[in-house]
């Protein structure tokens, strides 16, 4: 199994994130692009001793980043967003 | 007693003269209130990432900024139970409250404690009945013939000495150098003038100085006397060279019409007699009535209880201390000799402010006005110039004082007996 931490980079906490969690409590991660759904299934239930019933990605595209005159490139990344079984949590994201 | 307000129990738990202790109980409900105002506040005007503006969820606002949330929360809290401690017991308080024994714990009480100083209330059993002695010195002529020569001295020129090579004597003005002898050599020589006699230089030194005429040199061991203002240098031994290069003496101006001129706005010496007479005689007047007033108030205190607080008597000596710029090492010293200047004073003021208090005798705006206006008339100035400059320095608050002080005065020795001597 490919390294758990490189697969899941961190909980994505924001405005967007938050509202989904409101509405269907769904958790949303940032990924390493080339993860698969299954290895971010199981790098999740492993790290957080969780059981994931739905699992989405999507990869956001790499941007070209223009400050003054450097330039530089933001790279592709993998959003997931998961669903857990009922009644389960990962504390400290939106909780605790 | 305990005073219940709606939402704040305040309970006194101590009371000593010139301090209140007082404990604080907040109920959870508006201690979560207050929690839910601060979040709001914060969430209002969080800017984290991922978020717009105001658009963070409270959950989240809480969690980033709990120290800042329970801070400004309790800082609500301490100044709404402060309001209403002010108002419920009717405290007169001397300086900010000090909060003791605070316990903030989520979904209890908020509990703390105020230790405030404040005035003690006194009360005077006896005011008035006491027999006082007012003793003005009388202004002889001997007085204003002394106080004009110190007039003449200070107007004196300085003269060359009659006779050129004759020794200095006391009083005389002395040009010299002196330089510090290092293996016999002279180092850092410096110039100076000394008035022999008047207590400047080493007693020492100027003993040598009178045995040099001017053009003269000679060496010395001087030794530092043992009440020498630099410690440091107490008792020590310094090889010196002396060099008398100029003698002089005062010049005492003739006494008549043309020196009472040279001294101020006088016709005639007579003039400038009379009007020192009249000040001396002032000085006196003033001085006998600044004893009278220090008569009542030692009366007053040894008829009556008044505490001098240990607070009040420490803002006092401090106060001194500050004002005679006494350096830390030396406080403790300080504050033990003045310790019975500074209790007295507290009484006084005490007594002041009681007496001024229970009779309506603090100085109205009216009264101030007058004072200003009668203060500007003797300067030649506007009274609305004056008002501002005494604004500006903070001197307003001080000249109400005295208008204050002055009526308590009239009526403490219009209740007891004044006699002449």
């Amino acid at each position: 199994m490919a390294d758990r931490f490189r697969v899941v980079v961190q909980p994505l906490v924001t405005e967007k994130s938050s509202a989904s969690y409101m509405a269907r409590k769904e958790y949303t991660f940032r990924a390493a692009p080339d993860a698969t759904k299954g290895e971010i299934r199981a790098a999740i239930e492993s790290l957080f001793g969780v059981h994931v019933v739905h699992i989405r990605t999507l990869v956001q595209r790499s941007r070209v980043k223009t400050r003054g005159r450097t330039h530089g490139i933001r790279p592709r990344w993998k959003k997931a967003m998961i669903r857990l079984k009922d009644g389960e949590a990962i504390q400290g994201v939106f909780e605790g | 007693m305990t005073v219940a307000t709606p939402t704040i129990r305040i309970t006194p738990t101590g009371d000593e003269p010139g301090a209140r202790s007082l404990k604080v109980e907040v109920p959870p409900e508006r201690v979560h209130e207050a929690q839910a105002k601060a979040t709001s506040y914060y969430t209002r005007q969080a800017r984290l990432p991922g978020f717009r503006a105001g658009k963070a969820p409270a959950e989240l606002v809480r969690k980033r900024y709990r120290d800042q949330i329970r801070e400004s929360a309790l800082r609500e809290l301490i100044d709404e139970s402060w309001k209403a401690a002010l108002e419920q017991e009717s405290l007169k308080p001397l300086t900010e409250p000090h909060i003791h024994h605070l316990k903030f714990d989520d979904g209890a009480p908020l509990t703390f404690e105020f230790h405030v100083e404040v005035r003690p209330e006194i009360t005077l059993e006896r005011a008035g009945g006491f027999t006082l002695t007012r003793t003005a010195q009388p202004v002889t002529d001997e007085l204003v013939t002394t106080q004009i020569e110190e007039l003449r001295r200070q107007k004196a020129p300085w003269v060359p000495a009659a006779a050129e090579a004759a020794k200095p004597q006391p009083g005389e003005l002395v040009r010299l150098t002196l330089a510090t002898l290092e293996n016999g050599e002279p180092k850092d020589p410096q110039q100076h003038e000394i008035v022999l006699g008047e207590g400047r230089a080493i007693p020492e030194l100027e003993e040598h100085i009178l045995r040099l005429a001017p053009g003269e040199s000679a060496d010395a061991d001087i030794r530092f006397p043992d009440d020498f203002p630099e410690e440091a240098k107490r008792g020590q031994v310094r090889s010196v060279r002396l060099s008398v290069h100029e003698v002089k003496r005062r010049e005492l101006p003739e006494l008549g019409d043309a020196f009472a001129r040279e001294i101020g706005d006088f016709e005639s010496f007579d003039d400038l007699r009379k009007a020192v007479r009249q000040d001396m005689e002032l000085d006196a007047a003033r001085e006998a009535d600044a004893d009278v007033r220090r008569q009542v108030i030692e009366q007053i205190v040894a008829a009556n209880t008044v505490p001098a607080p240990r607070s009040l008597v420490e803002r006092v000596l401090a106060a001194f201390a500050r004002a005679y710029e006494i350096p830390e090492t030396e406080l403790q010293k300080f504050a033990n000799e003045f310790a019975p200047i500074a209790e007295a004073q507290v009484r006084r003021d005490l007594v002041l402010d009681h007496v001024a208090e229970s009779n309506g005798l603090r100085a109205t705006e009216q009264e101030v006005d007058e004072r200003v206006a009668e203060l500007a008339a003797r300067r030649k100035i506007e009274p609305g110039q004056l008002y501002a400059s005494l604004q500006k320095a903070n001197r307003l608050r001080e000249l109400e004082r005295t208008i204050t002080e002055e009526k308590v005065f009239a009526h403490l020795l219009s209740q007891s007996t004044v006699t002449d001597t």
